[in-house]
């Protein structure tokens, strides 16, 4: 069922207000337009569209908008734009050398190491996964198609990687990092924007790429 | 000269009869009675959320940014987002061509309809940022406040900012000494008063209020009134719209 | 600047050179135009432009006021363009920005040395009262290429405009002699794009704007940005140019007459 803001979605006294909603006196109400849904004991409200809201642990892709003597500014789509400092890196950096290593404009396969309170976002590049992105596309989709992109256990990311010869990298923040053959990449960025903004299935995309 | 004309625009003034003997407005309304409304949602491309209205003549379209980060930063509060509403007339909007630029009238509707949103956006969940709302009036005809306020709450829901409600505005009015909701340019430059209000439908808590003219309080009351409902039946147009975009998925 | 071309630079480059765009199109491709003229009523003319995802709206509006001391016979226009912050999430708040300015002054310069229109009909009283011809143009979406488009949308408001009957005389159509076509490039490395759209614009060298009229003769040129033209470039977008605007000349003709 779909909700708009200030539509009730459930009464206290039976759940508890999830993601999305918001409680007022006795009953709960949804702060957003989407989809009502009930998981366990709490009822959340799934958004049509959203700003990309940071979690830990969330691997993202963030571009670098300004450099400091031991930090990068990284934007990956929040509300604020997020700090990598060169200690959360592979890299050995000596202070002010930051520049050595990304530039501006340059992109990152990065982890949300934390988002306070206060709306501050840190970024870590400490794990294997993360990386300088040094070739291929970057495209954003909406954040809230990622899993529509990625598929039933990847099924849909994987028939575009399959038909396109393509590696593809899918951030929570909704940007997709596309690389390989470039009539390869060129195919995958239409692939992803169809199955983005259109209704198609697998067996759509196969048979659009094949 | 001056006094010739003034006499001229007086005598015009009386003449105008803006309510007929059977009540009927000069569109053929009656007194309770709505413009003809259109909204749609999601009509640009580049903006996070967006929304345009068509009310009687009226023609707006709203645009959403954000939450991004407020800048300059002594305007960030580590609390809580601001909204920062932006409403302008386009030079050709109007009759007589607006000169671009805001003016002490549009930096005035811009500042309450910021403060209208911002009691209906949750702005905890977003501290340090700003919700940058635009309203262009392409088209004006009286109340482009109410219509660019209804539209930028739209806009907002279609960005997926969270909000406790939506926001609808509508404006009702004395005219020819009878009290009439949602008044067109002719009713708002010769009637006797104007009053624009905007709620939130939910709880009926008003979020903007403004008015100018000569009322009783008994003619306030029914005025009030009368504009609530005005918002109520807008509301439904809003849900509608809102729907819609999210299509049958 | 938009941070997807940043990052998006060398590929959007690897891909020209092996003579292929972003979006697919060929270098001298135009995206999809659309126009719509007369929706505004409290403009005397009005044109609606859609290329590709940008959009402009365009107003005319007419008042009377005195010539200039000289040209006491002919009316006047004035270009306006506002780059709101409706349009683009880089476009702020406040008067004009040099962007704005460049963009209004080039598509003025197209219109008025196009003449496009007829500026001795637009007299009232010689010396004392003339038709001033306001142009504004209203960007309400930025997806690229704003000259062109503020182009199309001047040429289509003012081919469908009135002008208003004053102390007697009748209202009458806008006097139009000329339509000015515009074709805007953008050089990246050695490619030369046609209507570049926002991701070729923030990796582009160089531009250059080219407003030709139906008899294909030149009526004004504006180059841009930082990069630089080598003479038969600058040729060879000369004979593209003119090409290309007669095409795009039977498209807006076609869309205004309808």
């Amino acid at each position: 069922m779909n909700v708009i803001p200030g539509e009730p979605v459930g009464k206290s006294a039976e759940l508890k207000a999830g993601s999305g909603t918001y409680e007022d006196g006795d009953s709960i109400y949804s702060a957003l337009v989407g989809f009502k849904e009930v998981r366990s004991s709490y009822v959340n409200v799934v958004p049509i569209k959203s700003v990309y809201i940071p979690r830990e642990g969330d691997q993202v892709i963030g571009i670098v908008t300004d450099i400091d003597q031991s930090l990068w500014v990284v934007d990956v789509r929040a509300p604020a734009p997020s700090v990598l400092h060169s200690n959360d890196t592979p890299w050995k950096v000596d202070f002010g050398d930051t520049g050595s290593f990304l530039t501006i404009g340059d992109a990152v396969l990065a982890r949300i190491k934390s988002y306070d309170d206060i709306g501050r976002i840190q970024l870590t590049m400490s794990d294997r996964n993360s990386r300088k992105i040094s070739s291929g596309y970057v495209i954003e989709i909406m954040t809230t198609k990622v899993a529509k992109v990625i598929g039933k256990e990847g099924a849909m990311v994987n028939a575009i990687k399959k038909f396109t010869g393509c590696r593809i990298f899918i951030g929570q923040n909704g940007r997709v990092w596309i690389d390989g053959e470039s009539d390869g990449v060129s195919k995958a960025i239409m692939a992803i924007n169809k199955v983005e903004k259109e209704d198609v299935n697998v067996e759509d995309v196969e048979k659009l790429l094949g | 000269m001056m006094d010739e004309v003034i006499k001229d625009f007086d005598r015009e003034k009386k003449e105008m009869k803006l309510i007929d003997e059977n009540g009927k407005r000069i569109d053929g309304r009656s007194a309770e009675e709505l413009r003809p409304v259109k909204m749609k949602v999601g009509v640009l491309n580049r903006a996070d959320g967006s929304a345009y209205i068509e009310w009687g003549k009226n023609k707006v379209v709203a645009a959403v940014y954000g939450p991004r980060e407020a800048q300059p930063r002594h305007i960030q509060n580590p609390l809580k987002g601001i909204v920062q509403a932006r409403y302008n007339m386009v030079s050709f909007s109007v009759t007589d061509r607006k000169r671009p630029g805001p003016d002490r009238r549009s930096i005035e509707i811009s500042k309450i309809i910021s403060e209208a949103l911002e009691a209906a956006v949750i702005t905890e969940s977003f501290p340090r940022t700003t919700i940058d709302v635009s309203m262009e009036v392409l088209q004006a005809d009286a109340g482009t406040r109410c219509a660019g306020l209804t539209a930028a709450s739209l806009a907002l829901a279609d960005a997926g900012v969270p909000m406790k409600d939506l926001v609808v505005a509508c404006a009702a009015g004395k005219v020819d000494g009878q009290v009439v909701l949602d008044l067109l340019k002719e009713e708002d430059n010769y009637g006797q008063a104007d009053l624009p209000v905007a709620i939130m439908p939910k709880s009926e808590e008003v979020v903007l209020l403004q008015m100018d003219g000569h009322l009783t309080q008994e003619e306030f009351d029914r005025a009030l009134s009368m504009a609530i409902e005005g918002c109520k039946k807008l509301y439904e147009m809003q849900k509608e719209a809102l729907k819609m975009s999210v299509g049958g998925e | 600047m938009d941070i997807m071309s940043l990052v998006n630079k060398d590929f959007i480059k690897a891909r020209l050179k092996e003579g292929k765009r972003i979006d697919g199109r060929g270098f001298d491709d135009v995206r999809d135009l659309e126009i719509t003229t007369g929706l505004i009523g409290t403009a005397e003319g009005s044109a609606l432009v859609r290329l590709g995802n940008t959009r402009i709206l365009v107003g005319v509006k007419l008042a009377v006021d005195k010539p200039f001391p000289d040209t006491p016979d002919e009316g006047i226009l004035i270009t306006n363009a506002e780059l709101r912050p409706a349009a683009s999430p880089t476009f702020e708040q406040g008067p004009p920005n040099p962007e704005a300015i460049e963009f209004a002054r080039v598509v003025d310069r197209g219109i008025r040395e196009g003449q496009t229109i007829d500026l001795k009909k637009l007299c009232i009283a010689e010396g004392e009262k003339v038709w001033v011809v306001f142009l504004d143009i209203h960007v309400l979406d930025y997806d690229g290429n704003l000259f062109d488009a503020g182009n199309y949308g001047a040429v289509s408001a003012l081919l469908t405009a009135k002008v208003p009957e004053h102390e007697g005389r009748e209202s009458f159509d806008m006097p139009v002699l000329h339509t000015p076509v515009s074709c805007t490039f953008a050089k990246i490395d050695s490619s030369l794009l046609l209507d570049p759209g926002l991701e070729e614009e923030g990796v582009a060298d160089a531009r250059l704007t080219i407003v030709f009229d139906e008899e294909k003769n030149l009526r004004a040129m504006q180059k841009g940005l930082d990069g630089s033209f080598k003479r038969d470039e600058i040729k060879e977008l000369m004979d593209r140019a003119s090409r290309k605007s007669e095409e795009i000349r039977k498209i807006i003709d076609q869309k205004v007459k309808l």
